[in-house]
């Protein structure tokens, strides 16, 4: 559909870095998905951002040193990003998908 | 389960069972690409009455309530509560706390101080000034120990909901061997194979809507689908419409261009973490969520749809957002 955005806000540069600097941190986290199942391995991630080392957040630094438990989620998730498909012609969906 | 409203099963397309009840505020779903057992159901059950006893702001027994009104700096919490504060702070951090669960106090001044369904929708009062959160920075989790100002109010609505559809996906895929989707407020996690080609999903603002209101419907066969928006629970106070997505930076609700965003992501809780973000950031949200390996729906105030990360543009019923001069 060759479809392309229209934000010419992105042509401010403040935001744009502000962006560009949280995209990379949450790319970086994204990338590692699989990884992040336990807290130790979300401490990991943590200090593979640039520039953020680990210790400088004690918020962070403390919620990130001990192993999740069974209440948390598998952050980590299914692995690979897998981006949804167009539907089945006629197909009926099985579930809606919205603001609650 | 004592108190929970009962499940209510019924066919959802062919081969398919689906069962809903009211929970944690919203809709709680469970489809399966196989026939019903009542062990699914108590499965879930036990999870949704686990997070609304641990997070529920709305519950004075809560565990989550008792934090809030603690007056002491330095409170033991449990395990389970620990497991939902580590993920809130730590895409707090990776946000740039555009997700902060400081916003409880935020949210009480607005207006939304209680259970959604039986809060005032016109309140009177003024909306009050900007003004920031406290910020997550000044929570610390050492191991079960919470330390934070006392009467920082505290929230987790922007993370707990999906980790309770993760949660529940996992135990369902690890004690059954059927295909399921467990849906909370239109927050999915799939658990299992799933049919083949994956599951059929209707995407657009309201989690409530009809299949004749616009939207998309797209196939997922893993992961977690997340839709935040700002078009569904919302209310008046002082004349001005409010709805529950907080801007952190200014204690309101956000003001952005985007009304609906939808996330794929490995997991319900990245999704609904990426989509909550996204509408809070405002006009630098495409800028955030490209490259982060997510695909993202995104639909503009106006009723633009933008198409990220391998979101497919096809069956798409709302007007695609272009770039000025892109198109012939």
């Amino acid at each position: 559909m060759g479809q392309t955005l229209d934000m010419p806000t992105f042509n401010d540069p403040e935001t744009r870095s502000r962006g560009q600097s949280l995209q990379r941190r949450v790319t970086v986290w994204m990338g590692l998905g699989a990884m992040v199942a336990t807290g130790a391995a979300a401490a990991a991630v943590a200090n593979s951002i640039p520039g953020r080392p680990l210790g400088s957040s004690p918020a962070a630094s403390s919620a990130s040193a001990a192993p999740s438990t069974a209440g948390s989620s598998s952050v980590g998730g299914a692995g690979a990003v897998a981006a949804p498909t167009p539907a089945p012609a006629g197909s009926v969906p099985a579930v809606t998908s919205g603001g609650s | 389960m004592i108190g929970a409203a009962p499940w209510t099963a019924q066919a959802a397309g062919a081969g398919f069972w689906s069962a809903t009840r009211p929970a944690l505020g919203t809709t709680a779903q469970v489809v399966s690409d196989s026939r019903w057992s009542a062990a699914v159901l108590e499965l879930v059950d036990g999870v949704l009455a686990g997070m609304d006893q641990v997070a529920s702001r709305f519950r004075a027994d809560s565990e989550l309530s008792r934090v809030n009104s603690d007056p002491r700096p330095e409170v033991e919490i449990s395990p389970a509560l620990a497991a939902l504060l580590r993920p809130a702070l730590m895409w707090a951090r990776l946000t740039h706390g555009l997700l902060d669960p400081t916003v409880g106090d935020a949210l009480v001044r607005s207006g939304y101080a209680d259970d959604f369904g039986e809060m005032d929708k016109d309140q009177p009062d003024p909306v009050e000034q900007e003004r920031s959160v406290p910020g997550w920075r000044l929570l610390t989790l050492h191991g079960s120990t919470l330390c934070r100002p006392p009467g920082t109010g505290i929230d987790l609505g922007a993370t707990a909901k999906a980790q309770a559809a993760d949660q529940a996906a996992d135990l369902l895929g690890q004690q059954f061997s059927d295909g399921f989707l467990v849906s909370l407020g239109g927050d999915l996690a799939i658990a299992g194979t799933g049919p083949s080609g994956g599951w059929v999903v209707r995407v657009t603002d309201d989690h409530r809507s009809g299949p004749e209101d616009p939207g998309q419907t797209v196939a997922l066969t893993a992961g977690g689908l997340a839709t935040s928006s700002v078009t569904v629970r919302r209310w008046r106070r002082g004349g001005q419409n409010m709805h529950h997505l907080v801007d952190p930076r200014t204690g309101l609700p956000a003001d952005g261009p985007w009304r609906t965003v939808s996330v794929a992501a490995p997991s319900c809780l990245q999704a609904n973490a990426l989509a909550t973000a996204a509408v809070v950031a405002g006009a630098g949200a495409t800028s955030i969520l490209e490259g982060t390996g997510a695909s993202a729906r995104m639909v503009t105030t106006d009723g633009r749809a933008v198409h990220l990360g391998g979101w497919p543009v096809v069956g798409e019923e709302l007007e695609p957002m272009v770039r000025s001069g892109a198109a012939a």
